[in-house]
């Protein structure tokens, strides 16, 4: 159910700064959002322990998973998933076009997206920027919450990034007719990490 | 895999690429036309619901076009609060805080930690242990390979939230097997696709959680709702299968199955040690009152992780473990994309107005609790044939939700009913994921299963769960009783 439709593995990018700096980009993303998962169970787990141990769990636990580890891992996860094209989405129709006109489709889609994306980011950037001003922290255990309010543009701007990234394998790879609403089975349900398939470069 | 892909996608895609090519191109076409007409209502001064009924046509529109859900929601949903209330600050306060405040939630946060807990299950082979440990329980039965992959897929549901990796890892052994054993292709295919949908009725049950977090009722209560029915669903799959082994004997063998001594049999049940050990640790935390759900599921992960180490060793899970946590990163991001889309959307609801002009409706129409139940049932279905379940029940809950409690139906029934139906929308033609997945299996297998075998397989149970749903309409009270127990 959490994955989705898969577009067929593109030609990849040829090795260059260009990939070297996307490759860092998706590397830096991972990193955050596996280390906001390990943060959040540790957090939680840890709270717990402590409660039955001593009586008392972390301060402001609470805070730290929803305000500092979700957002996080949603927010690095939006801009994978997309990269990764594991996203949810209907293709039969799109599937059926001329291989021409489907290229021009998906390009148009990626670019409306990619643009509504930097919408987000740009909401997101904003209220980071109030919230940075306010100084937002929370109420128990006085923990900072502002910093993480960036994590929201930071995703919705590597979401767009990727819908880029997409676009230029997909006009550089030219029309196709093969279909693309056969699923990937093995992303579909996370057995072979996307890495494998030279997709994530 | 990539070999497997192109032999798979080539005898029937291009057929029905071909027969649709002309409505496509002519959606392409239109799609100007239309965004531009339902724009131009939802702004030329509407009524609330002619804008709502307009930002629907737009909504399914996008869909078609490919714009993934999450952002068509948050896009129709934002220029619906623009249009309904006229001015632009409504919008772009959703544009700014919506993000953020879905996603920094606490109820959740369970949802990265039951997708870990079923990603490292799967991807170190334990889920394949626990299939032939009850294959080897069940024995010969009628019916019995696809009784055994039934029950297995109720016992995968207990230990994983992902329908789509249950019915992967029970289709890959199951199919060829009960295809080798002489049954027929659609009753094979049916039988995995059933496995795998109970389980999301099963706690962890991702589809429960994110309606908990729309509906705002315990995350406890509200899986342990889940339990019973989830159990019941899949006696009842069973039951359909012994069904048309007695009725139509030539589409599966009358007596099949391994047949082990019984020390055999306890040796292999003891292939059910990790979900046996979830339930204690997940479930019995919740109902005890020991846990929340978001502790229940970092326990559950943290056992995972201690149970892949023990029964596969530390190889596996250094190997296993990295992915995991990056698949359940890029999972997480999926969903929570669909949620920040369906809170914008929401919103809109909220502005304008549909969920209390529904209500009035039905009060005026003077439909009870069951009229209102078999029209959501309708709805469903319907619904169900283009669209995910997350996306379905993020748009119609905050609609329906407060209909529901003004006729008098509990919101933890509703929830169970909502995830049952939505379930069902992933094995309904054309957009069925399930469908693809298993036919993709098959095909992988050098099994000759088209697509329309896959789903009639589909069609022959689906009736099951389409009169069980109909059990929670007429008698919903024994879906209270488990949550009431609740500490």
């Amino acid at each position: 159910m959490t994955a989705g439709a898969e577009r067929r593995p593109a030609a990849p990018v040829t090795p260059g700064p260009l990939a070297r700096l996307t490759r860092l980009v998706w590397l830096l993303y991972s990193v955050a959002g596996g280390a906001a998962l390990v943060a959040l169970l540790l957090t939680v787990v840890l709270d717990v322990v402590l409660r039955f141990a001593s009586g008392s769990g972390i301060e402001g636990a609470n805070d730290m998973v929803s305000s500092w580890w979700m957002v996080t891992i949603a927010f690095t996860g939006i801009a994978l998933a997309q990269r990764a094209n594991g996203r949810i989405q209907v293709d039969f129709l799109v599937d059926a076009l001329p291989a021409r006109t489907r290229l021009v489709v998906d390009v148009v889609v990626l670019l409306v997206v990619a643009g509504f994306a930097l919408a987000l980011a740009w909401g997101g950037w904003v209220e980071a920027l109030e919230q940075k001003e306010a100084g937002e922290y929370a109420a128990i255990g006085h923990r900072l919450i502002w910093p993480f309010r960036f994590v929201v543009p930071l995703g919705f701007a590597g979401f767009a990034f990727a819908c880029f990234l997409s676009i230029v394998e997909l006009v550089r790879r030219g029309p196709t007719d093969a279909p693309t609403d056969e699923l990937d089975l093995d992303s579909a349900v996370g057995l072979v990490p996307a890495d494998d398939k030279g997709r994530t470069s | 895999m990539s070999t497997v892909t192109d032999t798979a996608a080539a005898p029937e895609a291009p057929a029905r690429s071909s027969r649709l090519r002309k409505p496509a191109v002519a959606v392409v076409c239109a799609t100007p036309v239309v965004v531009g007409y339902t724009v131009f209502v939802m702004f030329s001064g509407a009524t609330p619901l002619n804008i709502a009924a307009a930002a629907f046509v737009l909504l399914i529109w996008l869909m078609f076009l490919r714009i993934p859900v999450g952002l068509a929601l948050a896009a129709v949903g934002l220029l619906g609060i623009w249009a309904a209330s006229g001015a632009t600050t409504g919008a772009v306060n959703g544009l700014q805080q919506s993000a953020w405040s879905s996603s920094s939630s606490w109820t959740l946060s369970v949802i990265p930690m039951f997708v870990l807990m079923g990603m490292l299950l799967e991807r170190s082979g334990v889920g394949g242990d626990i299939f032939r440990a009850v294959r080897a329980m069940v024995g010969k039965a009628p019916a019995g390979l696809a009784i055994s992959t039934n029950f297995a897929g109720a016992a995968m549901g207990a230990a994983s939230g992902s329908t789509l990796g249950i019915v992967y890892s029970l289709g890959r052994t199951g199919i060829p097997e009960m295809v080798r054993a002489g049954y027929d292709r659609r009753f094979a295919a049916g039988s995995v696709l059933m496995a795998g949908t109970g389980g999301q009725l099963i706690p962890p049950s991702i589809l429960l959680v994110v309606y908990a977090g729309i509906a705002q009722v315990p995350v406890g209560q509200q899986l342990m709702a889940g339990i019973l029915p989830g159990i019941l669903l899949h006696v009842a799959y069973a039951a359909m299968m012994v069904a048309i082994v007695f009725v139509r004997p030539h589409l599966a063998p009358r007596h099949d199955g391994l047949t082990l001594p019984w020390r055999e049999r306890l040796r292999a049940s003891l292939g059910l040690w990790p979900v046996a050990v979830l339930v204690v640790v997940v479930l019995g935390g919740l109902y005890q009152g020991v846990f929340t759900a978001t502790e229940a599921g970092a326990f559950g992960a943290v056992a995972s992780v201690i149970m892949v180490a023990a029964i596969k060793g530390f190889g596996v899970l250094a190997r296993t473990i990295g992915p995991a946590i990056r698949d359940t990163v890029i999972a997480s991001g999926g969903i929570f994309l669909i949620i920040i889309g369906g809170d914008m959307f929401g919103r809109f609801m909220t502005v304008s107005g549909v969920p209390r002009e529904f209500t009035t409706w039905l009060e005026r129409t003077d439909t009870g609790p069951i009229g209102f139940m078999l029209l959501v049932l309708v709805l469903y279905l319907l619904l169900g044939t283009f669209m995910d379940p997350v996306p379905m029940m993020l748009v119609t809950v905050p609609i329906l939700l407060p209909v529901a409690a003004a006729v008098g139906v509990d919101p933890l029934v509703f929830g169970v009913f909502v995830v049952l139906l939505g379930e069902l929308a992933v094995l309904t033609p054309p957009v069925g994921i399930l469908v693809f997945i298993v036919y993709r299996i098959a095909r992988d297998a050098d099994i000759p299963m088209t697509l329309s075998e896959v789903n009639r397989g589909a069609a022959w149970f689906y009736p099951i769960s389409v009169a069980f749903a109909l059990t929670m309409v007429f008698a919903p009270d024994y879906l209270l009783w488990l949550p009431g127990l609740m500490k």
